[in-house]
């Protein structure tokens, strides 16, 4: 809350601080992950057709655009999750900091690490709330009951769910409702320190409240992780997001920072789709 | 012809409101087109009826423009537009109130017509400077209906262009104006005080002209010199005809 007498401006420079003067432009980011004229196929399907795009480091961006138009594909290629599918073949390179993580002498556990993922629908571990969060380290060795608190503790709070849960951690994560799930998975994801976090959808099976707490759990973790968001709700890509690429049939039509796409987008495919005309 | 692709929403009911609003703007305009032209005929004729008749009708475009702002806040609040309809939603907002401002400068040439009959003044001084600035005037406005309605970057543009000269033939009435300033205040401050109100006018109209390119193109031109304004007019030419 902010005091009676504090200026409404609390300690920022200009009271519009992120408005016209200066936008998040691309060129200026520091790359995090790096598509590179990638190809996806399912069997004969072309799923991704020669998409290139940085995702720039410790900022959140979004892929959006019609259901099948690859950008789920897309999310699941940064992290290797299509390796599971036997029909899949990729052409291209995806470097996360400057490395091809598709390149055979990749260790695909340790990328999945580095590269977590959160899907639409809150997929906690049939076990207590204390164990989901713990879940990661334990199976990195980690035995030290200090430490699996503190890390507990911490990433239960980076996701903003331990004054929910603190009294409650040997709960199980089922008795959770569906957004606090969500958190909890956050927390797991986040409880062994990835750069990146990958989300699918994650707030598509929530109700207003919970997303909203989702989205201002997604602005706080860009602090320090990378964050890329698939979403249909285009409201939420333009809320959360600094930077959003519009796919469509497989192809990239547009990546920009999120202000210029929802204002001013140069393809009219782009302004097609935002706007909910035919195209 | 729907440069803003208006109609090609998949919600009939969006296109529909979006429609309405941008025709309620182009009546509200047209309405502070004829207050302009009404009371200037007025000042220069004494005319104490019409005076009064155009006094009153001012009512009608702040009716307006309370109800386009109330529809495009509904808008705002149950659709989010986005790009170009959002950008139309932002240029009707500003829009209306230029139209609103005109329609209280021509309200003041209308009240000063009924003051003057009152007082039994006859023509102000300078009435054919008056008369001149008067036509120029309501030519950039007839022009900033004009670029609404066709939705055309390059026209809009004319009218800016246009916007200099209108001040320099402001200060040219004003000058001639002031000599008599010692013998006869009154009818010279009224004199100055029209001549101010049409140059405001043609201020109102470049401002509009300047959200038009600004909803075609993306570019916010306000304040910006005229070369710049003309390229952000070229840009939104092309994109116009994409």
């Amino acid at each position: 809350m902010t005091e009676r007498n504090e200026p409404i401006t609390h300690g920022m420079s200009s009271a519009l601080p992120d408005s016209g003067g200066e936008r998040l432009k691309l060129s200026r980011q520091k790359p995090c992950i790096e598509v590179d004229k990638l190809n996806l196929f399912y069997g004969s399907t072309q799923a991704l057709k020669s998409i290139s795009l940085t995702i720039p480091e410790k900022r959140v961006t979004a892929f959006i655009g019609p259901s099948g138009c690859g950008k789920s594909t897309l999310l699941r290629c940064c992290n290797r999750m299509n390796d599971l599918i036997d029909t899949c073949r990729i052409e291209g390179e995806i470097r996360l900091d400057g490395q091809n993580i598709y390149a055979p002498t990749i260790d695909v556990a340790e990328l999945r690490r580095k590269v977590g993922m959160v899907f639409q629908k809150p997929n906690p571990f049939p076990k207590t709330i204390y164990e989901n969060v713990a879940y990661g380290l334990r199976i990195q060795g980690v035995k030290d009951r200090r430490v699996l608190d503190e890390v507990v503790e911490k990433s239960l709070r980076r996701a903003a769910l331990w004054d929910e849960v603190k009294d409650r951690l040997d709960a199980n994560a089922f008795s959770l409702s569906g957004g606090q799930q969500q958190r909890l998975v956050i927390a797991r994801a986040i409880a062994i320190e990835p750069e990146v976090i990958l989300l699918d959808e994650p707030a598509s099976a929530l109700d207003p409240i919970s997303t909203a707490k989702i989205e201002e759990l997604i602005f706080e973790l860009k602090e320090e992780f990378t964050i890329v968001i698939v979403t249909h709700n285009m409201q939420q890509a333009a809320r959360v997001s600094d930077f959003t690429a519009y796919l469509y049939l497989g192809e990239l039509v547009e990546y920009d920072d999120t202000v210029t796409i929802f204002t001013n987008p140069k393809q009219q495919a782009t302004e097609d789709y935002i706007t909910g005309r035919y195209g | 012809m729907d440069k803003l692709h208006l109609d090609q929403h998949i919600s009939r009911q969006y296109n529909e409101e979006l429609e309405q609003l941008r025709n309620a703007v182009l009546e509200m305009g047209q309405l502070a087109r004829d207050q302009l032209v009404g009371s200037l005929a007025a000042v220069l004729a004494c005319d104490r009826a019409r005076g009064l008749e155009l006094d009153g009708a001012d009512d009608r475009i702040d009716e307006l423009e309370r109800s386009i702002d109330d529809e495009a806040q509904g808008i705002l609040a149950r659709r989010q537009p986005a790009a170009t309809d959002l950008r139309l939603i932002i240029s009707v907002i500003k829009t209306i109130t230029d139209f609103e401002r005109m329609g209280d400068e021509a309200q003041k040439m209308a009240r000063m017509a009924i003051r003057r009959a009152d007082e039994g003044q006859g023509e102000p001084p300078q009435a054919e400077g008056l008369r001149k600035l008067g036509a120029r005037v309501q030519g950039m406005v007839d022009e900033t209906l004009a670029s609404l309605a066709t939705l055309e970057a390059k026209r809009a543009l004319a009218v800016c262009r246009l916007d200099p000269e209108i001040d320099a033939d402001y200060k040219a009435l004003i000058q001639a104006g002031l000599p008599s300033m010692a013998e006869d205040p009154a009818n010279a401050l009224d004199l100055v005080w029209a001549a101010r109100a049409l140059e405001r006018i043609g201020d109102h109209a470049c401002n509009i002209c300047e959200y038009l390119i600004y909803l075609l193109g993306g570019a916010d031109v306000r304040h910006a010199p005229l070369d710049e304004v003309a390229e952000a007019a070229r840009h939104a030419e092309e994109r116009s005809d994409r």
